[in-house]
Protein backbone atom coordinates (compact mmCIF):
# COMPACT_ATOMS: atom_id res chain seq x y z
CA UNK A 1 0.00 0.00 0.00
CA UNK A 2 1.31 3.27 -1.09
CA UNK A 3 1.14 6.67 1.31
CA UNK A 4 -0.86 8.99 -0.50
CA UNK A 5 1.23 11.74 0.87
CA UNK A 6 4.31 9.95 -0.91
CA UNK A 7 2.37 10.94 -4.19
CA UNK A 8 1.33 14.36 -3.55
CA UNK A 9 4.36 15.52 -1.46
CA UNK A 10 7.40 14.20 -2.57
CA UNK A 11 9.82 13.26 0.51
CA UNK A 12 13.45 15.36 -0.08
CA UNK A 13 12.41 15.83 -3.70
CA UNK A 14 12.09 12.49 -4.25
CA UNK A 15 9.08 10.40 -5.38
CA UNK A 16 10.03 6.95 -3.42
CA UNK A 17 13.71 6.66 -4.61
CA UNK A 18 13.19 8.32 -7.79
CA UNK A 19 14.16 12.26 -8.45
CA UNK A 20 16.08 14.89 -6.32
CA UNK A 21 18.24 17.34 -7.35
CA UNK A 22 21.21 16.42 -9.27
CA UNK A 23 22.88 19.48 -10.09
CA UNK A 24 25.91 21.96 -10.31
CA UNK A 25 26.46 23.54 -6.96
CA UNK A 26 26.00 26.92 -8.71
CA UNK A 27 21.73 26.22 -9.42
CA UNK A 28 21.23 24.85 -5.53
CA UNK A 29 20.51 28.65 -4.20
CA UNK A 30 18.27 28.89 -6.85
CA UNK A 31 16.71 25.63 -6.37
CA UNK A 32 15.86 25.79 -2.86
CA UNK A 33 14.38 29.19 -3.50
CA UNK A 34 12.47 28.23 -6.08
CA UNK A 35 10.48 25.04 -3.86
CA UNK A 36 10.08 27.42 -1.14
CA UNK A 37 9.07 30.38 -3.53
CA UNK A 38 6.54 27.78 -5.40
CA UNK A 39 5.44 26.14 -2.29
CA UNK A 40 4.52 29.67 -0.70
CA UNK A 41 2.67 30.71 -4.04
CA UNK A 42 0.59 27.73 -4.30
CA UNK A 43 -1.04 28.31 -1.15
CA UNK A 44 -1.66 31.76 -2.21
CA UNK A 45 -5.21 32.47 -2.77
CA UNK A 46 -4.58 35.40 -4.53
CA UNK A 47 -2.05 33.71 -6.77
CA UNK A 48 -4.80 30.89 -7.76
CA UNK A 49 -7.59 33.53 -8.37
CA UNK A 50 -5.21 35.37 -10.89
CA UNK A 51 -4.29 32.14 -12.43
CA UNK A 52 -7.46 30.98 -13.11
CA UNK A 53 -8.39 34.15 -14.31
CA UNK A 54 -5.44 33.58 -16.90
CA UNK A 55 -6.97 30.12 -17.48
CA UNK A 56 -10.39 31.36 -18.48
CA UNK A 57 -9.60 34.33 -20.49
CA UNK A 58 -5.68 33.48 -21.86
CA UNK A 59 -5.90 29.65 -22.27
CA UNK A 60 -9.27 29.44 -22.96
CA UNK A 61 -10.46 26.58 -20.53
CA UNK A 62 -12.28 24.84 -19.03
CA UNK A 63 -11.43 22.32 -22.26
CA UNK A 64 -14.49 20.26 -23.50
CA UNK A 65 -14.67 16.37 -22.81
CA UNK A 66 -15.89 15.29 -26.29
CA UNK A 67 -17.40 12.16 -27.06
CA UNK A 68 -15.37 10.37 -29.97
CA UNK A 69 -18.49 8.48 -31.65
CA UNK A 70 -16.53 7.50 -35.33
CA UNK A 71 -13.90 6.57 -33.23
CA UNK A 72 -15.57 4.71 -30.72
CA UNK A 73 -18.04 2.76 -32.99
CA UNK A 74 -14.40 1.93 -34.90
CA UNK A 75 -12.64 0.27 -32.64
CA UNK A 76 -15.81 -1.91 -31.86
CA UNK A 77 -18.19 -0.32 -29.78
CA UNK A 78 -16.58 1.40 -26.08
CA UNK A 79 -17.24 4.71 -25.04
CA UNK A 80 -13.94 7.12 -26.27
CA UNK A 81 -13.92 10.35 -25.11
CA UNK A 82 -11.14 12.90 -25.74
CA UNK A 83 -10.51 15.73 -23.15
CA UNK A 84 -9.99 18.56 -25.42
CA UNK A 85 -6.38 20.15 -24.46
CA UNK A 86 -5.93 20.83 -28.79
CA UNK A 87 -8.30 23.72 -28.06
CA UNK A 88 -6.45 25.72 -25.85
CA UNK A 89 -5.00 28.55 -26.51
CA UNK A 90 -1.05 27.72 -28.96
CA UNK A 91 -3.31 24.68 -29.95
CA UNK A 92 -1.35 22.58 -26.19
CA UNK A 93 -1.48 21.54 -22.93
CA UNK A 94 1.87 23.11 -22.39
CA UNK A 95 0.55 26.93 -22.37
CA UNK A 96 -1.29 25.53 -18.39
CA UNK A 97 2.65 24.96 -17.17
CA UNK A 98 4.15 27.80 -18.88
CA UNK A 99 1.22 30.32 -17.22
CA UNK A 100 2.13 29.70 -13.77
CA UNK A 101 5.92 29.25 -13.89
CA UNK A 102 5.34 32.79 -15.67
CA UNK A 103 3.73 34.20 -13.24
CA UNK A 104 6.33 32.65 -10.69
CA UNK A 105 9.01 34.04 -12.68
CA UNK A 106 7.37 37.89 -12.14
CA UNK A 107 6.65 36.98 -8.37
CA UNK A 108 10.78 36.35 -8.02
CA UNK A 109 11.54 39.20 -10.00
CA UNK A 110 13.21 37.60 -13.01
CA UNK A 111 13.07 39.60 -16.14
CA UNK A 112 14.67 36.77 -18.18
CA UNK A 113 13.07 33.43 -19.37
CA UNK A 114 14.56 30.56 -20.54
CA UNK A 115 12.77 27.50 -21.71
CA UNK A 116 13.76 24.23 -24.07
CA UNK A 117 11.43 22.81 -26.85
CA UNK A 118 11.09 19.20 -28.37
CA UNK A 119 8.35 19.87 -30.63
CA UNK A 120 8.09 23.15 -29.99
CA UNK A 121 5.02 23.60 -28.32
CA UNK A 122 6.69 23.81 -25.23
CA UNK A 123 8.50 26.56 -26.85
CA UNK A 124 5.54 28.57 -28.22
CA UNK A 125 3.74 28.48 -24.76
CA UNK A 126 6.70 29.91 -23.14
CA UNK A 127 7.07 32.88 -25.90
CA UNK A 128 3.74 33.52 -25.80
CA UNK A 129 2.97 33.94 -21.91
CA UNK A 130 6.79 36.13 -22.45
CA UNK A 131 4.90 37.85 -24.90
CA UNK A 132 2.11 38.14 -22.60
CA UNK A 133 3.74 39.39 -19.28
CA UNK A 134 6.78 41.44 -21.11
CA UNK A 135 9.73 39.23 -20.24
CA UNK A 136 12.37 38.61 -22.18
CA UNK A 137 12.38 34.98 -23.88
CA UNK A 138 15.33 32.52 -25.34
CA UNK A 139 13.99 28.60 -26.53
CA UNK A 140 16.78 26.44 -27.05
CA UNK A 141 15.95 24.16 -29.51
CA UNK A 142 18.11 21.37 -31.13
CA UNK A 143 19.00 21.82 -34.88
CA UNK A 144 17.18 18.84 -36.01
CA UNK A 145 13.81 19.86 -34.24
CA UNK A 146 14.26 23.33 -35.98
CA UNK A 147 14.12 21.26 -39.56
CA UNK A 148 11.23 19.53 -38.58
CA UNK A 149 9.37 21.62 -36.72
CA UNK A 150 9.98 24.77 -38.91
CA UNK A 151 6.03 26.25 -38.58
CA UNK A 152 6.88 26.96 -34.71
CA UNK A 153 10.52 28.37 -35.12
CA UNK A 154 8.59 30.44 -37.12
CA UNK A 155 5.37 31.36 -34.44
CA UNK A 156 7.98 32.17 -31.49
CA UNK A 157 10.00 34.09 -33.50
CA UNK A 158 6.83 36.18 -34.37
CA UNK A 159 5.92 36.10 -30.49
CA UNK A 160 9.24 38.35 -30.04
CA UNK A 161 11.62 34.96 -28.64
CA UNK A 162 15.03 34.06 -29.15
CA UNK A 163 15.32 30.46 -30.38
CA UNK A 164 18.87 28.84 -29.98
CA UNK A 165 20.03 26.51 -32.49
CA UNK A 166 21.51 23.60 -30.14
CA UNK A 167 24.30 21.74 -32.39
CA UNK A 168 25.73 19.43 -29.42
CA UNK A 169 24.56 15.65 -29.18
CA UNK A 170 21.64 14.18 -30.81
CA UNK A 171 20.36 17.71 -31.72
CA UNK A 172 16.91 17.12 -30.21
CA UNK A 173 14.77 17.70 -26.92
CA UNK A 174 17.68 16.32 -24.72
CA UNK A 175 20.66 18.45 -25.46
CA UNK A 176 17.92 21.30 -25.37
CA UNK A 177 17.40 20.77 -22.13
CA UNK A 178 21.74 20.21 -20.94
CA UNK A 179 22.30 23.70 -23.27
CA UNK A 180 19.34 25.09 -21.22
CA UNK A 181 20.41 24.22 -18.03
CA UNK A 182 23.86 25.38 -19.22
CA UNK A 183 22.92 28.80 -19.87
CA UNK A 184 20.61 29.01 -16.70
CA UNK A 185 24.26 28.46 -14.41
CA UNK A 186 25.67 31.13 -16.04
CA UNK A 187 22.75 33.42 -16.15
CA UNK A 188 20.83 32.24 -12.58
CA UNK A 189 20.82 35.32 -11.33
CA UNK A 190 18.53 37.38 -13.73
CA UNK A 191 17.17 34.24 -15.10
CA UNK A 192 14.38 32.01 -14.80
CA UNK A 193 14.07 28.75 -16.12
CA UNK A 194 10.35 27.43 -17.41
CA UNK A 195 10.46 23.47 -18.06
CA UNK A 196 8.11 21.85 -19.97
CA UNK A 197 7.60 18.61 -18.54
CA UNK A 198 7.98 16.81 -15.35
CA UNK A 199 11.76 16.50 -15.53
CA UNK A 200 14.65 17.87 -14.22
CA UNK A 201 15.97 18.34 -10.61
CA UNK A 202 13.12 19.14 -7.60
CA UNK A 203 10.96 21.09 -7.72
CA UNK A 204 10.19 21.01 -11.02
CA UNK A 205 8.62 17.68 -11.84
CA UNK A 206 6.04 18.58 -8.60
CA UNK A 207 5.73 21.69 -10.21
CA UNK A 208 4.99 21.17 -13.55
CA UNK A 209 2.90 18.12 -12.51
CA UNK A 210 0.88 20.62 -10.28
CA UNK A 211 0.32 23.18 -12.99
CA UNK A 212 -1.58 20.26 -14.90
CA UNK A 213 -3.25 18.84 -12.76
CA UNK A 214 -6.47 21.40 -13.62
CA UNK A 215 -6.78 19.17 -16.83
CA UNK A 216 -8.35 15.96 -14.38
CA UNK A 217 -9.61 18.84 -12.18
CA UNK A 218 -12.10 19.83 -14.34
CA UNK A 219 -13.69 16.73 -15.06
CA UNK A 220 -17.08 16.27 -15.08
CA UNK B 1 20.52 10.14 -13.66
CA UNK B 2 20.02 12.61 -16.53
CA UNK B 3 18.76 16.27 -16.08
CA UNK B 4 19.38 16.58 -12.15
CA UNK B 5 16.71 14.21 -11.26
CA UNK B 6 17.20 9.89 -10.68
CA UNK B 7 14.85 8.23 -12.87
CA UNK B 8 14.60 5.66 -15.71
CA UNK B 9 16.83 6.71 -18.37
CA UNK B 10 17.86 4.74 -21.79
CA UNK B 11 22.06 4.45 -21.32
CA UNK B 12 24.68 2.01 -22.01
CA UNK B 13 26.45 0.19 -19.67
CA UNK B 14 28.43 3.10 -18.95
CA UNK B 15 25.97 4.74 -18.15
CA UNK B 16 26.29 6.84 -20.77
CA UNK B 17 22.53 8.24 -22.44
CA UNK B 18 21.94 6.59 -25.86
CA UNK B 19 20.34 8.05 -28.82
CA UNK B 20 16.58 7.96 -29.26
CA UNK B 21 14.49 8.22 -32.06
CA UNK B 22 10.49 8.94 -32.35
CA UNK B 23 8.82 10.74 -35.18
CA UNK B 24 7.44 13.27 -32.35
CA UNK B 25 9.65 15.42 -31.64
CA UNK B 26 7.92 16.08 -27.77
CA UNK B 27 8.76 12.41 -27.21
CA UNK B 28 12.37 12.02 -28.39
CA UNK B 29 13.63 12.09 -24.72
CA UNK B 30 15.79 9.46 -23.39
CA UNK B 31 13.91 9.59 -20.15
CA UNK B 32 10.96 9.49 -18.30
CA UNK B 33 9.97 11.79 -15.22
CA UNK B 34 10.62 10.28 -11.65
CA UNK B 35 7.43 10.30 -10.08
CA UNK B 36 6.41 8.06 -13.43
CA UNK B 37 9.47 5.76 -12.66
CA UNK B 38 7.90 5.80 -9.24
CA UNK B 39 3.91 5.06 -10.66
CA UNK B 40 5.51 2.28 -12.79
CA UNK B 41 7.47 0.66 -10.14
CA UNK B 42 4.86 1.14 -7.64
CA UNK B 43 2.37 -0.45 -10.16
CA UNK B 44 -0.29 2.24 -10.26
CA UNK B 45 0.49 3.35 -13.82
CA UNK B 46 0.91 0.27 -16.44
CA UNK B 47 3.13 2.17 -19.08
CA UNK B 48 2.79 0.74 -22.87
CA UNK B 49 5.31 1.00 -26.17
CA UNK B 50 3.71 2.42 -29.37
CA UNK B 51 5.72 2.66 -32.67
CA UNK B 52 6.16 5.85 -35.05
CA UNK B 53 3.57 3.57 -37.85
CA UNK B 54 0.98 2.51 -34.85
CA UNK B 55 0.88 6.36 -33.95
CA UNK B 56 0.93 7.90 -37.87
CA UNK B 57 -1.86 5.39 -38.28
CA UNK B 58 -4.51 6.66 -35.41
CA UNK B 59 -3.46 10.28 -36.37
CA UNK B 60 -4.91 9.51 -40.02
CA UNK B 61 -8.02 8.29 -38.41
CA UNK B 62 -8.83 10.27 -35.87
CA UNK B 63 -8.32 13.43 -38.23
CA UNK B 64 -10.68 11.55 -41.14
CA UNK B 65 -13.07 10.18 -38.49
CA UNK B 66 -13.39 12.48 -35.90
CA UNK B 67 -12.46 15.91 -38.14
CA UNK B 68 -10.19 16.29 -35.14
CA UNK B 69 -6.25 16.49 -35.82
CA UNK B 70 -4.51 15.33 -32.67
CA UNK B 71 -0.82 15.92 -32.29
CA UNK B 72 1.50 13.01 -32.97
CA UNK B 73 2.02 12.71 -29.09
CA UNK B 74 -1.40 11.79 -28.30
CA UNK B 75 -1.65 10.15 -31.81
CA UNK B 76 0.46 7.34 -29.38
CA UNK B 77 -2.32 7.18 -26.91
CA UNK B 78 -4.96 7.25 -29.34
CA UNK B 79 -3.90 4.17 -30.62
CA UNK B 80 -3.60 2.37 -27.23
CA UNK B 81 -7.25 3.68 -27.09
CA UNK B 82 -7.97 1.45 -30.39
CA UNK B 83 -6.76 -1.59 -28.22
CA UNK B 84 -8.20 -1.25 -24.94
CA UNK B 85 -12.06 -0.64 -26.37
CA UNK B 86 -11.69 -3.58 -28.30
CA UNK B 87 -10.89 -5.32 -25.35
CA UNK B 88 -13.30 -3.53 -23.31
CA UNK B 89 -16.42 -3.83 -25.65
CA UNK B 90 -19.55 -1.98 -25.61
CA UNK B 91 -20.20 -0.73 -22.46
CA UNK B 92 -17.02 -0.07 -22.03
CA UNK B 93 -15.33 3.94 -21.36
CA UNK B 94 -12.30 5.51 -22.33
CA UNK B 95 -10.87 9.34 -21.92
CA UNK B 96 -7.92 10.03 -23.69
CA UNK B 97 -5.94 13.40 -22.92
CA UNK B 98 -5.64 14.81 -26.40
CA UNK B 99 -2.75 16.94 -25.30
CA UNK B 100 -2.34 18.59 -28.53
CA UNK B 101 -3.34 19.96 -32.44
CA UNK B 102 -2.00 18.01 -35.46
CA UNK B 103 -0.89 20.92 -37.27
CA UNK B 104 2.65 21.30 -36.53
CA UNK B 105 3.32 17.35 -37.94
CA UNK B 106 1.73 17.68 -41.12
CA UNK B 107 5.25 17.77 -42.53
CA UNK B 108 5.96 14.74 -41.05
CA UNK B 109 3.00 12.43 -41.86
CA UNK B 110 3.12 13.77 -45.34
CA UNK B 111 6.61 12.39 -45.42
CA UNK B 112 5.83 9.18 -43.50
CA UNK C 1 23.87 13.54 5.87
CA UNK C 2 27.62 13.78 6.97
CA UNK C 3 29.13 10.54 6.62
CA UNK C 4 31.04 11.03 10.24
CA UNK C 5 30.76 14.32 12.13
CA UNK C 6 33.37 13.10 14.83
CA UNK C 7 36.10 13.44 12.05
CA UNK C 8 37.35 16.89 11.71
CA UNK C 9 38.69 18.04 7.94
CA UNK C 10 42.04 18.58 9.67
CA UNK C 11 42.57 15.21 10.87
CA UNK C 12 41.72 14.41 7.48
CA UNK C 13 44.14 16.73 5.64
CA UNK C 14 46.94 15.46 7.83
CA UNK C 15 46.56 11.66 5.69
CA UNK C 16 45.63 13.40 2.65
CA UNK C 17 48.06 13.49 -0.49
CA UNK C 18 46.24 15.70 -1.57
CA UNK C 19 46.15 18.69 0.68
CA UNK C 20 49.87 18.10 1.22
CA UNK C 21 50.32 18.80 -2.39
CA UNK C 22 48.04 21.33 -2.50
CA UNK C 23 48.89 23.58 -0.02
CA UNK C 24 50.59 26.99 -0.78
CA UNK C 25 54.12 27.32 0.46
CA UNK C 26 54.50 30.91 -1.10
CA UNK C 27 54.22 29.71 -4.71
CA UNK C 28 50.61 29.52 -5.95
CA UNK C 29 50.06 25.70 -6.93
CA UNK C 30 48.84 24.79 -10.28
CA UNK C 31 46.35 21.86 -11.12
CA UNK C 32 45.97 20.66 -14.99
CA UNK C 33 42.96 19.02 -16.75
CA UNK C 34 42.50 16.58 -19.07
CA UNK C 35 39.99 14.76 -20.31
CA UNK C 36 40.58 10.24 -20.12
CA UNK C 37 40.82 9.30 -23.91
CA UNK C 38 40.77 12.62 -25.38
CA UNK C 39 41.98 12.62 -28.54
CA UNK C 40 42.54 9.11 -28.33
CA UNK C 41 43.41 6.16 -25.41
CA UNK C 42 47.37 6.43 -26.71
CA UNK C 43 48.07 10.00 -26.32
CA UNK C 44 46.15 10.60 -24.02
CA UNK C 45 48.55 8.64 -21.94
CA UNK C 46 51.60 10.50 -23.14
CA UNK C 47 49.67 13.62 -22.43
CA UNK C 48 48.79 12.65 -19.16
CA UNK C 49 52.79 11.74 -18.24
CA UNK C 50 54.51 14.63 -19.62
CA UNK C 51 51.50 16.54 -17.85
CA UNK C 52 52.16 14.75 -14.48
CA UNK C 53 56.33 15.73 -14.52
CA UNK C 54 55.62 19.17 -15.50
CA UNK C 55 55.73 20.92 -12.20
CA UNK C 56 51.96 20.76 -11.93
CA UNK C 57 50.33 20.09 -8.23
CA UNK C 58 48.10 17.29 -9.29
CA UNK C 59 45.97 16.59 -12.21
CA UNK C 60 42.32 16.22 -12.74
CA UNK C 61 41.38 13.51 -15.53
CA UNK C 62 37.93 13.50 -16.94
CA UNK C 63 36.21 10.93 -17.53
CA UNK C 64 33.72 11.49 -20.13
CA UNK C 65 30.21 11.65 -19.85
CA UNK C 66 27.36 11.96 -22.74
CA UNK C 67 25.75 14.97 -21.10
CA UNK C 68 27.94 17.08 -19.21
CA UNK C 69 26.00 19.89 -17.87
CA UNK C 70 29.12 21.68 -16.10
CA UNK C 71 31.21 21.95 -19.09
CA UNK C 72 31.67 24.38 -21.96
CA UNK C 73 32.05 23.60 -25.64
CA UNK C 74 35.89 22.84 -25.06
CA UNK C 75 35.64 19.62 -22.53
CA UNK C 76 32.10 18.44 -24.15
CA UNK C 77 34.13 18.32 -27.38
CA UNK C 78 36.86 16.54 -25.60
CA UNK C 79 34.50 14.17 -23.97
CA UNK C 80 32.30 13.35 -27.46
CA UNK C 81 35.57 12.66 -28.73
CA UNK C 82 36.86 10.15 -26.15
CA UNK C 83 33.33 8.42 -26.48
CA UNK C 84 33.63 8.21 -30.20
CA UNK C 85 36.71 6.63 -29.75
CA UNK C 86 35.25 4.20 -27.54
CA UNK C 87 36.54 5.65 -24.00
CA UNK C 88 34.50 4.03 -21.07
CA UNK C 89 34.72 3.98 -17.80
CA UNK C 90 37.22 1.03 -17.12
CA UNK C 91 39.34 2.61 -19.75
CA UNK C 92 39.69 5.60 -18.08
CA UNK C 93 40.93 3.97 -14.70
CA UNK C 94 43.42 2.34 -16.65
CA UNK C 95 44.41 5.76 -17.93
CA UNK C 96 43.94 7.13 -14.74
CA UNK C 97 46.66 4.38 -13.34
CA UNK C 98 49.27 4.82 -15.87
CA UNK C 99 49.32 8.52 -15.36
CA UNK C 100 49.32 8.50 -11.24
CA UNK C 101 52.31 6.03 -11.65
CA UNK C 102 54.69 9.11 -12.20
CA UNK C 103 53.70 9.78 -8.68
CA UNK C 104 51.75 12.86 -9.56
CA UNK C 105 48.46 12.69 -7.31
CA UNK C 106 45.67 12.64 -9.21
CA UNK C 107 41.93 13.58 -9.41
CA UNK C 108 39.34 12.05 -11.10
CA UNK C 109 36.36 14.11 -12.33
CA UNK C 110 32.47 12.56 -14.08
CA UNK C 111 29.34 12.86 -13.42
CA UNK C 112 27.29 10.52 -11.06
CA UNK C 113 25.51 8.61 -13.55
CA UNK C 114 28.73 6.74 -15.12
CA UNK C 115 29.63 6.08 -11.08
CA UNK C 116 26.16 5.01 -10.55
CA UNK C 117 25.93 2.59 -13.68
CA UNK C 118 29.62 1.43 -12.80
CA UNK C 119 28.38 0.59 -9.46
CA UNK C 120 29.75 2.59 -7.29
CA UNK C 121 31.58 0.14 -5.02
CA UNK C 122 33.29 -1.22 -7.61
CA UNK C 123 34.05 2.33 -8.95
CA UNK C 124 35.53 3.27 -5.29
CA UNK C 125 37.64 -0.10 -5.36
CA UNK C 126 39.23 0.15 -8.23
CA UNK C 127 39.95 3.78 -8.61
CA UNK C 128 41.96 3.60 -5.43
CA UNK C 129 44.10 0.44 -6.83
CA UNK C 130 44.89 2.38 -9.62
CA UNK C 131 45.81 4.72 -7.17
CA UNK C 132 43.74 7.98 -7.66
CA UNK C 133 43.68 10.57 -5.01
CA UNK C 134 40.65 11.77 -5.00
CA UNK C 135 37.69 12.24 -6.90
CA UNK C 136 34.72 15.51 -8.01
CA UNK C 137 31.68 14.55 -8.98
CA UNK C 138 29.88 18.44 -10.20
CA UNK C 139 26.31 17.14 -10.64
CA UNK C 140 26.38 15.62 -6.87
CA UNK C 141 25.72 18.08 -4.43
CA UNK C 142 26.16 17.46 -0.31
CA UNK C 143 22.67 16.85 0.17
CA UNK C 144 22.78 14.57 -2.56
CA UNK C 145 26.17 12.82 -1.42
CA UNK C 146 25.40 9.86 0.11
CA UNK C 147 26.08 6.28 0.00
CA UNK C 148 28.01 7.12 -2.63
CA UNK C 149 30.63 9.84 -0.67
CA UNK C 150 30.92 7.00 1.85
CA UNK C 151 31.67 4.54 -0.34
CA UNK C 152 34.57 6.81 -1.97
CA UNK C 153 35.89 6.94 1.77
CA UNK C 154 36.23 3.79 2.59
CA UNK C 155 38.91 3.19 0.02
CA UNK C 156 40.95 6.22 1.36
CA UNK C 157 39.76 8.67 -1.74
CA UNK C 158 39.22 11.96 -1.11
CA UNK C 159 36.20 13.53 -1.74
CA UNK C 160 36.50 17.06 -3.26
CA UNK C 161 32.80 19.60 -3.13
CA UNK C 162 32.59 22.55 -5.30
CA UNK C 163 31.60 25.64 -3.62
CA UNK C 164 29.72 28.35 -6.41
CA UNK C 165 29.77 32.16 -6.17
CA UNK C 166 25.75 31.69 -5.67
CA UNK C 167 26.55 29.51 -2.52
CA UNK C 168 24.70 30.86 1.12
CA UNK C 169 27.18 30.72 3.51
CA UNK C 170 25.89 28.19 5.73
CA UNK C 171 26.06 26.15 2.70
CA UNK C 172 29.92 27.07 2.42
CA UNK C 173 30.05 25.63 5.95
CA UNK C 174 28.34 22.18 5.01
CA UNK C 175 30.60 21.51 1.71
CA UNK C 176 33.77 22.43 4.11
CA UNK C 177 32.50 20.42 6.32
CA UNK C 178 31.58 17.33 3.91
CA UNK C 179 35.36 17.86 1.65
CA UNK C 180 38.15 16.20 1.99
CA UNK C 181 41.86 16.85 0.57
CA UNK C 182 40.98 20.36 -0.87
CA UNK C 183 38.07 22.67 -1.36
CA UNK C 184 37.03 23.72 -5.04
CA UNK C 185 35.94 27.33 -5.92
CA UNK C 186 34.25 27.93 -8.95
CA UNK C 187 35.12 31.45 -9.72
CA UNK C 188 32.06 32.44 -11.69
CA UNK C 189 28.64 31.66 -12.16
CA UNK C 190 28.76 29.39 -15.85
CA UNK C 191 30.55 26.27 -17.59
CA UNK C 192 33.65 25.58 -17.62
CA UNK C 193 36.13 27.19 -20.34
CA UNK C 194 38.89 29.91 -20.32
CA UNK C 195 37.78 33.67 -20.17
CA UNK C 196 39.48 36.49 -20.74
CA UNK C 197 38.97 38.06 -17.00
CA UNK C 198 37.71 36.91 -13.67
CA UNK C 199 35.46 38.11 -11.58
CA UNK C 200 35.35 40.71 -8.89
CA UNK C 201 33.63 38.79 -6.05
CA UNK C 202 36.38 35.93 -6.18
CA UNK C 203 38.59 37.62 -3.36
CA UNK C 204 35.64 37.49 -1.27
CA UNK C 205 34.24 34.03 -2.19
CA UNK C 206 37.60 32.74 -1.11
CA UNK C 207 38.26 34.29 2.13
CA UNK C 208 34.47 33.16 3.05
CA UNK C 209 35.72 29.70 2.23
CA UNK C 210 39.07 29.87 4.20
CA UNK C 211 36.85 30.88 7.47
CA UNK C 212 35.48 27.57 7.18
CA UNK C 213 38.36 25.20 6.66
CA UNK C 214 41.48 24.19 6.96
CA UNK C 215 42.10 22.56 3.91
CA UNK C 216 44.03 23.71 0.77
CA UNK C 217 40.66 26.10 -1.25
CA UNK C 218 41.36 25.72 -4.92
CA UNK C 219 40.07 28.03 -7.52
CA UNK C 220 38.65 26.54 -10.99
CA UNK C 221 36.74 27.42 -14.11
CA UNK C 222 37.66 30.48 -16.59
CA UNK C 223 41.20 30.12 -15.34
CA UNK C 224 43.68 30.26 -18.19
CA UNK C 225 46.15 33.04 -17.99
CA UNK C 226 49.20 34.33 -16.44
CA UNK C 227 47.41 37.09 -15.03
CA UNK C 228 45.02 34.90 -13.56
CA UNK C 229 47.39 33.20 -11.78
CA UNK C 230 48.99 36.80 -10.10
CA UNK C 231 45.74 37.87 -9.23
CA UNK C 232 45.10 34.47 -7.35
CA UNK C 233 48.23 34.19 -5.04
CA UNK C 234 47.45 35.21 -1.79
CA UNK C 235 43.92 34.28 -2.31
CA UNK C 236 43.73 30.82 -3.19
CA UNK C 237 46.40 27.97 -2.41
CA UNK C 238 45.63 26.51 -5.98
CA UNK C 239 44.69 27.59 -9.47
CA UNK C 240 42.77 24.75 -11.51
CA UNK C 241 43.49 25.12 -15.25
CA UNK C 242 41.12 22.71 -17.46
CA UNK C 243 39.79 24.48 -21.03
CA UNK C 244 42.82 25.78 -22.15
CA UNK C 245 44.85 22.38 -21.16
CA UNK C 246 42.27 20.77 -23.02
CA UNK C 247 42.37 23.39 -26.36
CA UNK C 248 46.19 22.71 -26.71
CA UNK C 249 45.82 19.22 -26.46
CA UNK C 250 42.74 19.06 -29.26
CA UNK C 251 45.33 21.04 -31.44
CA UNK C 252 47.76 18.74 -31.48
CA UNK C 253 50.11 20.66 -29.67
CA UNK C 254 51.89 20.26 -26.20
CA UNK C 255 50.29 21.21 -22.89
CA UNK C 256 53.34 21.61 -21.25
CA UNK C 257 54.65 24.63 -22.60
CA UNK C 258 51.50 26.40 -21.43
CA UNK C 259 51.87 24.70 -17.80
CA UNK C 260 55.10 26.04 -17.64
CA UNK C 261 54.37 29.63 -18.71
CA UNK C 262 51.68 29.72 -15.97
CA UNK C 263 53.53 28.54 -13.46
CA UNK C 264 56.31 31.57 -13.71
CA UNK C 265 53.66 33.51 -13.01
CA UNK C 266 52.46 31.26 -10.28
CA UNK C 267 55.88 32.56 -8.27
Amino acid sequence: MIARSALTHPVDGRFGTFGGQYVPETLMGALVELERVWHETKADGQFQLELAGHRHAFIGRPTPIYAATRLAEHFGGAHIHLKREDLCHTGAHKLNNAVGQALLAMRMGKKRVIAETGAGQHGVATATVCARFGLECTVYMGGEDMRRQSMNVRRMKLLGAEVVEVKSGTRTLKDAISEAIRDWVTNVETTYYIIGSVVGPHPYPEMVRDLQRVIGDERG
Amino acid sequence: MLHGSYSYVLQDGDGQIQPTHSISAGLDYPGVGPEHAFLHDTKRVEYVAVTDEEALAAFKLCTRLEGIMPALEPAHALHQAGIIARDLGPGGRILVCLSGRGDKDMDSVDGG
Amino acid sequence: MVADPGRSPAATSNKSRLASALKADGDLKLVGYMMAGHPNRKRSIEVGKRLATSGIAALEIGIPFSDPLADGPVIQHAGQTALEHGMTVGGALEIAAAVASEGVPVVLMTYINPILAHDPRRFAAEAAQAGVAGVIVPDLPVEESEPVVGWLRSTSLDTIFLVAPTTSEDRVESICSHSTGFVYCVTLTGVTGARKELPDGMKDMLATVRRHTSLPVAAGFGISRPEHMKALRGSADAAVVGSAIVSEIDRGGDPTTLVKELLKACR
